[in-house]
């Protein structure tokens, strides 16, 4: 196993560089000078001619990259037109937020996804299956942003029980974990559902119910374990899903995360926090990346053991 | 009896999935005949008239702007069925060659080809949309270049899986052993047989297309006004909430309708094509 996990580990090293390079030449892509776009609106020949120096825009392509990625380690990621303020910065004070909400959400999907699943699986075509499966349905049908509306609507608007936008409580978070959990809780279930199927059907299982164990015994102990490989790829694939809808539900419920950050740059043209923001959201989507493959290592036997 | 003909008789005992047909084949006539199915003109304002709630004049009543919703709700299907077909589409031509590619020459190419995919998957879906417009800038046909090229790694790994598997079967052999050329044996033995899962996951994946435009839409970063499409409604129709909530409610079944119909459908034709459940 050792050597698997050495492995993952060097191979995000260049994944990173690679994508560190795209969002690099994502803001080069964009018509215009980029020291221009990076100074804002109205600026004083010293600020830009400070920009070039700074970002090497004077100098051939891969030495940019080269300085770019130098500023990026000693996190500089340039200062936000909008604010003036640094975008690491800015940064630091969002990312709390964003991931507070994503750990809530997913902790949230897994839980109810993986119960609704074993208990589907454990009653296969009955009522409560086929109503928990038709929901699934609807769920993954439903965009983030509608239910997140909807939700509003009728719990902080009509009934007032719960706040709308920003954060502070811990009731602020509800209604956004809930808008995001709508599409991955039901991804979650749906797969442990035809996963524990795809056990229960085996041959062992069925040596273990004519050995005498109890139901409980066999759902929890033997089956699920098995069933559990295919369904942590989902849900690292999920969790992605999740960090990609939550620029989304940032957005609709205000919420202060990276999200809403890179929303907000984008239409101010603020290239630096545009920058900062995918390239926080990469970090973050491959270092998850590694830590599922990491989990994955540990369950399955094929490679624990390797 | 046919193969075909048993896969169209699985396919349609399965309840969800005719339930999907059924609506779907109504949203597509409701994109194709727009122009004659819509009372009013989706573009045509009267702010005298705005937010009014749903009535016997309107019927899901209008919009901020004093638009008939139903028209525009109605018009909205014909830019969001556009868009998934379009982006599916292209993400399909792409993401098949590469994957297929990758899949029937195997070694160095394979290795190169999947590195590179990884490295784009290394960046979520949405994310990538967003980065894609973002460079490209908002609009309708942006938003479905960048919809199409986060769709692409899919196909390509789907593809590439389905042919290492078919590649190395007897009748494959067979052809390349009388000397047929590549593309021939790719086109003509290894492609017709892969067809199924790419069938299937196409089906899932405009539903996937319509929901990602939608989000672009309500960010601002898609269709633009006064564009009728759905996830730009809801935009618009947010400030309102409070008062109106007609105007985010109905664009947002429509949405729901319509893509939970792909599901339907796409689900029925996985169970119909599963080769292990007959």
């Amino acid at each position: 196993m050792l050597r698997y996990v050495l492995r993952r580990i060097l191979m995000t090293i260049p994944t990173i560089l690679v994508a560190s390079a795209i969002v690099f030449l994502m803001l080069r892509f964009i018509p215009g000078d980029p020291a221009l776009l990076m100074a804002g609106e109205d600026p004083k020949p010293e600020v830009i001619q400070a920009l070039r120096r700074q970002w090497g825009l004077e100098e051939p392509l891969p030495v940019q990259y080269l300085m770019f990625m130098r500023n990026v380690v000693e996190g500089n990621f340039g200062t936000s037109i909008r604010s003036g303020l640094p975008v690491s910065f800015e940064i630091s004070l969002r990312l709390p937020h964003t991931i507070v909400l994503s750990v809530v959400a997913m902790t949230l999907s897994i839980v109810i996804g993986l119960l609704v699943g074993i208990v589907s699986s454990t009653r296969p075509y009955s009522l409560v299956d086929n109503v928990s499966m038709f929901f699934a349905l609807v769920g993954v049908s439903a965009p983030a942003f509608w239910t997140g509306l909807m939700l509003m609507w009728v719990f902080a608007v009509k009934l007032g029980w719960l706040p709308a936008v920003g954060v502070g409580t811990p009731a602020h978070l509800v209604l956004p974990s809930i808008a995001l959990t709508g599409f991955t809780t039901p991804v979650l279930a749906r797969q442990t559902r035809s996963s524990m199927l795809e056990v229960l059907r085996q041959d062992y299982i069925r040596t273990a119910r004519s050995k005498g164990l109890s139901e409980r015994a066999i759902v929890y102990g033997h089956s699920f374990r098995n069933a559990l490989i295919p369904v942590i790829t989902v849900a690292g694939i999920s969790f992605g899903r999740l960090l990609g809808g939550s620029i989304v539900t940032e957005t609709v419920f205000a919420y202060p995360g990276i999200g809403k950050m890179l929303i907000d740059g984008i239409f101010a043209r603020d290239y630096p926090i545009i920058q900062g923001a995918v390239l926080v959201y990469a970090l973050v989507f491959t270092f998850l990346n590694l830590l599922v493959d990491m989990t994955y290592a540990y369950v399955d036997p094929r490679i624990h053991y390797e | 009896m046919s193969q075909r003909k048993l896969i169209y008789l699985k396919f349609r005992r399965n309840r969800l999935a005719v339930l999907g047909s059924g609506l779907l084949a109504f949203f597509v006539t409701c994109a194709i005949f727009a122009d004659y199915l819509a009372p009013y003109d989706p573009l045509r304002a009267d702010l005298a008239n705005n937010l009014a709630p749903p009535s016997s004049e309107h019927i899901l009543g209008t919009d901020e702007l004093g638009r008939d919703l139903l028209s525009r709700v109605i018009h909205g299907a014909r830019i969001s069925l556009h868009l998934g077909v379009i982006s599916v589409g292209t993400a399909l031509v792409f993401g098949v060659f590469i994957g297929a590619v990758a899949g029937y020459y195997g070694g160095a190419i394979d290795q190169i080809v999947m590195r590179a995919v990884d490295i784009v998957l290394s960046f979520p879906t949405m994310l990538l949309a967003i980065m894609i417009v973002a460079v490209l800038g908002p609009g309708l046909t942006n938003a479905m270049i960048a919809v199409g090229i986060s769709l692409i790694p899919e196909y390509a790994r789907l593809t590439r899986s389905t042919f290492l598997y078919l590649r190395e079967l007897d009748f494959v052999q067979a052809a390349r052993m009388i000397g047929a050329s590549d593309p021939r044996v790719i086109f003509r033995h290894i492609l017709p047989n892969s067809l199924a899962p790419l069938i299937v996951q196409s089906t899932l994946n405009i539903a996937t297309a319509i929901l990602s435009a939608a989000a672009l839409g309500f960010l601002g970063l898609g269709a633009q006004p006064p564009l009728p499409e759905w996830g730009a409604m809801l935009s618009k129709g947010r400030v309102y909430l409070m008062v109106a909530p007609h105007v985010t409610l109905y664009p947002g079944l429509a949405i729901v309708v319509s893509v939970l119909s792909l599901n339907m459908i796409g689900d029925g034709l996985r169970d119909a094509l599963d080769p292990r459940m007959t």
